[in-house]
């Protein structure tokens, strides 16, 4: 029995570690505590597996798992008043092939810094969207939204993420639709 | 720069971690789950330590108003443990305790950095101190000198990677709290001042066979009396206090029964070599007089 909840909890790892990963480090933008947030979300996962009713998909429970996790780091840390917006941009993960492309480090680097600029929710909706592909539908199930919510908070999370662009001084022309 | 917004965010969706990191972390989520007590399990244990707690209050308090019917109120004595230097000893003779307020901060030698603390905590305190933190590994360890509840927390600090802490009961309503900081101390000197704690005025529990423990998050199991000689994170040599032939063939045996799966690979009378249960590590032990050497090797790790 335990065996096999450690078996598809593995499972689930190997097949989503990406989308977590990078979800994680897109809503707080450090790698250490995207490593340990990654590790609780599949260990929560492993706890809760007996209520997982597939109701949602796999993905989309991890997701809302993850979304938890990160929403708690993120009032932890405005509590104790330690989160700087310049901590560790420069650490973004290795297996990004740096070398071939240095314009695409600057990129990441640049959105990952505006990104955490956003409020939450707005970080919530665009990284999921635009970055992981999820559905309108898939965003209001992880995020328990109705969808309408959903559409309105990303037009107004892009609306915001131009408005940075633009004050950072890199945005002549638009840069994201 | 490109500049299209479909390329840039193409380009965002490319981030990935490393293997290593990958690797790194899936094997903390296999020791945590392996650590974890089972769901179904924990869920009857729950019911019926509910139904046990309501039967000990109703006890207890029956026998409060006897109590209160038939004697007078009387004065409580004072608690009979007092927190400072004296209240406990170990064999890890160099690091020791000095009164700081109303705790006692443990330093190593006369090295100016604290180590560690020593604190009285209650119940409510102590479950307060285990929700408030990252705490990855919650075991009770078997056979030390008094009920031992071990925690250890992931710390993100430039000198601290693990932050152990060990809770036992010293009254009724009163926990002593100890929490040690890895790597200032290594996992070996950390185990070994707990396994070898008397309190004062607290008998200890003698246990009759050596006593094995896992280090951090690993699943390899180490004797509790090892000192370390020089520690890397492929090479690890002990001084093994109660080595033996019999105690090393005990040991070995204890690694292939102990958790992880470790199965025995190779081996002659003073060398042998074990791989874990998903194979992802390979340890080789050798005991030398009493010079204990393990080597280790990760043989799926892509930085290898």
């Amino acid at each position: 029995m335990k065996n096999n909840r450690e078996n598809q909890v593995m499972e689930w790892y190997e097949q989503y570690y990406d989308d977590i990963y990078r979800f994680i480090l897109f809503m707080l933008g450090d790698r250490q505590s995207c490593e340990d947030l990654v590790h609780d979300t599949f260990v929560r996962a492993y706890l809760a597996i007996e209520k997982f009713e597939n109701r949602s998909g796999i993905k989309t429970w991890l997701f809302s798992i993850a979304k938890h996790l990160v929403i708690d780091e993120i009032r932890k840390r405005k509590r104790k008043r330690f989160f700087s917006l310049t901590a560790s941009y420069a650490d973004i993960p290795s297996s990004f092939n740096l070398e071939q492309h240095i314009e695409d480090r600057e990129i990441v680097l640049e959105q990952l810094k505006n990104i955490q600029k956003l409020k939450p929710n707005y970080r919530l909706v665009i990284t999921l969207k635009k970055i992981e592909e999820c559905s309108t539908k898939e965003i209001a199930e992880i995020l328990d939204w109705s969808e309408v919510k959903v559409r309105k908070t990303l037009s107004r999370a892009m609306q915001s993420l131009r408005k940075i662009n633009g004050m950072e001084g890199r945005s002549e022309n638009e840069k994201y639709s | 720069m490109k500049n299209t917004p479909e390329e840039q965010w193409e380009i965002l969706k490319q981030v990935t971690s490393t293997k290593a990191e990958k690797f790194a972390i899936r094997e903390k989520i296999y020791r945590t789950i392996q650590n974890a007590p089972s769901q179904t399990s924990s869920v009857w244990t729950h019911r019926w330590k509910n139904a046990l707690a309501s039967c000990i209050l109703i006890f207890i308090f029956a026998g409060f108003i006897v109590q209160m019917v038939h004697e007078k109120p009387q004065f409580k004595t004072a608690e009979p443990y007092k927190l400072d230097a004296q209240l406990f000893n170990w064999e890890l003779d160099q690091v020791y305790s000095e009164k700081t307020g109303e705790e006692l901060a443990l330093y190593k030698n006369n090295e100016s950095n604290q180590v560690g603390t020593v604190k009285e905590v209650s119940e409510q305190e102590k479950n307060n101190i285990i929700a408030s933190k990252s705490m990855h590994i919650n075991t009770e360890l078997e056979h030390f000198p008094y009920a031992t509840y071990m925690y250890i927390e992931h710390v993100k600090m430039m000198d601290v990677a693990l932050r152990y802490y060990f809770f036992i009961p010293l009254t009724k309503e009163k926990w002593l709290e100890f929490s040690f900081d890895y790597p200032k101390l290594e996992h070996a000197e950390i185990l070994q001042a707990m396994s070898t704690l008397k309190i004062k005025g607290k008998t200890p529990y003698n246990h009759d066979g050596p006593l094995y423990v896992t280090h951090g998050y690993g699943s390899m199991l180490f004797p509790t009396d090892l000192k370390p000689i020089y520690i890397s994170p492929e090479k690890e040599v002990y001084h093994w206090e109660g080595a033996s032939f019999k105690a090393y063939q005990d040991y070995l045996k204890k690694i292939t029964s102990g958790t992880g799966g470790w199965k025995e690979q190779s081996g002659n009378n003073s060398s042998y070599t074990f791989i874990s249960g998903n194979e992802n590590e390979i340890v080789t032990i050798t005991l030398k007089d009493k010079e204990l050497t393990y080597e280790f090797t990760y043989p799926n790790r892509d930085d290898q």
